[in-house]
């Protein structure tokens, strides 16, 4: 099973820091204005709202892949992973071709989250008291 | 001590609570900015994104409120403070005030929550898997 969840950390590590960099560094071929997810896509691209997430998606790709900071870096994907699932289904951009990278991305994180899930105990206890 | 941790649970809290509430009920309407970060606002209203961000910030404020599942509520709102604070870095400046606010109490909150986080940043996770 280590394999298992070392497979699923290189696959999801890598694809995010794959594409953060092409988010950060390439210019995408952005859909035309005048439908909603044109004109969606083309403000965040202009006001760089759309850098920012490519930023946060090598960072969260690059502490995946180092090996102690795992459940961090699933910390800021899964969030990640959420706003790109809503962005799909309420912009109707569900065609098998578009939604093939999420449902994977998807799966890596649900093996990784249960594989961890020692490292999010603290988070679930109803019982956590402040430290000063 | 007690009461400056109960005071930043109940700001934040209640501050979140009301918007969630709001996202849903529209009791009170804020003046709508204008240009890129109207059309922006009118996609994301028309595609019910809104209605997500509200249930979560809703969900988030109640949890922070109750006391029971604290680090479960900052979780919730961490990515929601996040993405106010690029919407108001980027895109509509107004009323960025009550953003640094509540970066100050989920900050204030993460860090005396402290102890329910600290196993997301273990230097080395362990994966568990159940014995097949």
């Amino acid at each position: 099973m280590k394999v298992v969840t070392l497979i699923c950390r290189i696959l999801l590590g890598l694809g995010f820091v794959l594409f953060g960099c092409m988010g950060l560094f390439m210019h995408p071929q952005l859909p035309p204005h005048g439908s909603a997810m044109g004109d969606f896509v083309n403000i965040m691209h202009d006001v760089r709202w759309s850098h920012a997430v490519a930023a946060f998606q090598v960072i969260g790709g690059l502490l995946v892949l180092f090996g102690g900071t795992l459940p961090f870096g699933l910390c800021i994907l899964c969030p990640i992973t959420v706003n790109i699932w809503l962005f799909h289904l309420l912009f109707h951009a569900v065609a098998p071709s578009m939604i093939g990278a999420p449902i994977l991305v998807t799966i890596l994180e649900i093996v990784l989250l249960y594989a961890y899930r020692g490292s999010f105990a603290g988070i679930w206890t109803t019982k956590a008291k402040p430290t000063l | 001590m007690r009461y400056v941790i109960l005071g930043a649970r109940v700001i934040e809290g209640l501050v979140f609570l009301v918007f969630g509430l709001n996202g849903l009920l529209h009791f009170y309407n804020p003046p709508l900015p204008t240009g890129d970060a109207l059309t922006w606002f009118g996609i994301m209203t028309a595609h019910h994104w809104v209605n997500f961000i509200a249930v979560e910030q809703l969900v988030g404020g109640l949890l922070l409120l109750v006391g029971r599942f604290v680090p479960l509520g900052l979780v919730l709102l961490a990515p929601v403070i996040v993405n106010i604070l690029l919407y108001h870095a980027l895109l509509w400046p107004h009323g960025y005030q009550l953003a640094i606010l509540m970066l100050v109490t989920e900050v204030f909150l993460l860090g005396v929550y402290w102890r329910s986080f600290a196993p997301l940043l273990h230097p080395n996770p362990e994966a568990e898997f159940p014995k097949l």
